[in-house]
């Protein structure tokens, strides 16, 4: 059979067993069926080399060529599917190409021309649509979805981003840049348009769309680390709830304790002198006479008069803040409901952006700087413990003012 | 700081049962982000029997036993390991307290940064989370005689900070971080889930509570 044969035999049993080959395709596993009735067609389209028997499971799969083929015809069907704008606007820049290459060819100029000029707006404009969805999903990205707070929307417009990302890049997978390269080979004009502006643009598009999806993907990561975290925190308080003094097993007391139970129990680190140790002498010595030979630092005090005149100054009142009022508050309740008044209890009228320690200051501060007559009549308390450690130290947990 | 004094420094801070992480000790973190660096550290305490050890995603770094083969060894690990076990229901109904008291989905992570005065805000608004609060207080680690709900916010944020969890912002006093000590509290966590039967029991009382009659 010469080859002419046996091409011309493929592509009728390509034909012939059409409908099982795109069935069979579209069904993503490339895989056909083994019924009664396509017992004959799978035995020609083995004979043909159009399908092959896997070796490991004997099922029937389509050959790759075969898959190429159906690949490179539903191309731009494929494409519409996933975005209909960048579709048509393929399928108008190759028409428009086709026209210019006709017009020039023909030598009318001016037509060619405007249709040059058509197919470079049309170009700038898919450009700029790809660029700017591009850009418009990495600013959405980079913001972290703006103002939205809650963990599920955040995770639902992550998702949601991933699959418009992922659907962009897959568009920009299906332009088929082979025939805009064909197309636009003989033309310098063209080349400048499709082989350089569009291929370029496109390529910064799947650079940004590329580091969305990383972006994403670490986002993502982390949002579901935090729900994780939180879930966990939750189900451990009810579980307990549920069952009151439920303790975990004890991890400590297995021959392999795991390494998250094996911290260190803290070592204190301590230093003593070893002073009956004779190898220190002389570095004791040393020190005992540097010690001896240190003589306080020479002061060279200048004295400059002070003029002790007083000039006239007008009389100024000064008038007490609403802090100094608020403070002064707390010692006429103290008076008035005669009992003592804690200043933490008290603290909740303290102005907006004065801490608690600062409240609390400032009530000392108040009953030290009053009138002594003043200050009789009340007492300050500060209930605490001292330090265990260093006793020298005493730890007040709130100032108690009482009436005396 | 030179080289010396910063590996004498972390060595030093890890043996007494410190947690490293860049919001309790930004240089220390920095420092042990280097791998050789690292290795170092981590060949410093083999030498003594422990090693370097982070919890998950390198959030902080702390010591552990590289074999526990010695009695006395054992009994730290054990009181260590009560220790650790006692604090977690109480430390989990405070992550629960503070994310309702914040309206917050997620959990107190390592560098959030809490107001003592926001907070109190918050629980002044909702009785129900300061009888929580006050229940925390009751017992366990939070134990406290206090009575009044800032008191006992005060005695709870000053554990934490005692106990590592927080540090407290010298300058305003009332503004807390919290450090990466969390993150091991996560990993105890996930063990647990991952170890024993928690959530698979909460849901069937979950089911059988929906079954129950009215």
């Amino acid at each position: 059979m010469s080859s002419t044969e046996t091409g011309i035999r493929a592509l009728k049993g390509l034909a012939k067993h059409a409908e099982l080959l795109v069935v069979a395709y579209e069904s993503g596993s490339r895989l056909i069926p083994e019924t009664q009735e396509s017992e004959g067609a799978i035995r020609e389209l083995l004979q043909l080399r159009l399908v092959d028997r896997q070796a490991d499971d004997g099922a029937i799969r389509l050959n790759t060529v075969v898959t190429a083929l159906l690949d490179h015809s539903l191309k731009t069907q494929r494409l519409k599917m996933f975005s209909a704008d960048i579709g048509e606007a393929l399928e108008g820049l190759e028409f428009l190409a086709q026209r210019y290459v006709q017009s020039k060819s023909s030598g009318v100029s001016g037509d060619s021309s405007k249709l040059l000029d058509e197919l470079g707006g049309n170009v700038f404009e898919l450009c700029d649509g790809l660029l700017s969805q591009a850009q418009s999903i990495w600013r959405q990205v980079e913001g972290d979805f703006g103002a939205v707070s809650q963990l599920e929307t955040k995770m639902a417009l992550n998702r949601n981003t991933l699959a418009k990302v992922n659907r962009i890049l897959q568009s920009l997978e299906l332009i088929d840049m082979a025939a805009l390269y064909r197309i636009s080979s003989r033309d310098r004009d063209l080349r400048k348009l499709l082989q350089v502006q569009l291929p370029e643009v496109i390529e910064q598009c799947r650079q940004i769309l590329g580091d969305a999806i990383g972006r994403l993907n670490k986002m993502m990561f982390r949002l579901e680390q935090l729900a994780t975290q939180a879930t966990r925190v939750n189900q451990l308080v009810d579980y307990c709830n549920l069952h009151p003094g439920w303790q975990p097993q004890d991890y400590s007391g297995q021959l392999d304790v795991p390494t998250l139970f094996a911290a260190v129990k803290p070592i204190r680190p301590t230093a003593n002198a070893h002073i009956r140790d004779e190898s220190m002498e002389l570095v004791f010595t040393e020190i005992l006479e540097g010690l001896r030979k240190e003589l306080p630092p020479d002061e060279d005090q200048r004295v400059e008069p002070i003029s002790t005149d007083i000039k006239e100054q007008a009389q100024v009142t000064l008038d007490w803040g609403g802090f100094k009022q608020v403070v002064r508050q707390v010692f006429f309740r103290c008076l008035e409901e005669d009992r003592e008044v804690s200043g933490l209890e008290c603290y909740t009228s303290a102005p907006d952006g004065v801490d608690v320690e600062l409240w609390l200051y400032a009530l000392m501060a108040e009953y030290n700087a009053m009138k002594e007559e003043d200050r009789v009549l009340f007492k300050l308390d500060f209930p605490g413990e001292f330090d265990s450690v260093f006793d020298g130290n005493f730890h007040a947990q709130d100032v108690l003012l009482c009436p005396a | 700081m030179n080289t010396e004094n910063q590996f004498s420094r972390i060595v030093e801070h890890l043996l007494a049962g410190g947690f490293i992480c860049e919001h309790s000790d930004e240089l220390a973190y920095e420092y042990l982000s280097v791998d050789t660096r690292r290795s170092d550290i981590d060949s410093y305490l083999r030498k003594i029997g422990r090693c370097l050890y982070a919890t998950e995603g390198s959030v902080a770094f702390y010591a552990a036993y590289t074999s526990i083969d010695s009695n006395d060894r054992r009994q730290d690990v054990r009181s260590q390991f009560r220790e650790t076990i006692n604090s977690l229901e109480p430390l989990c109904r405070w992550l629960r307290l503070l994310a309702s008291a914040l309206q917050s989905e997620a959990t107190l992570q390592p560098g959030d940064v809490l107001r003592q005065g926001e907070l109190l805000n918050a629980l002044g608004e909702a009785p129900a989370l300061s009888e929580d609060l006050a229940g925390l207080c009751r017992s366990g680690l939070f134990y406290s005689k206090k009575l009044a709900t800032s008191e006992q916010l005060e005695v709870v944020l000053a554990k934490l900070v005692d106990q590592g969890y927080l540090l407290r912002n010298t300058a305003t006093g009332s503004l807390f971080t919290a450090t990466g000590k969390w993150s091991y509290l996560y990993d105890v966590l996930e063990f647990i889930h991952t170890h024993e039967t928690i959530s698979a029991e909460n849901d069937e009382s979950r089911e059988e509570q929906v079954d129950l009659p009215l």
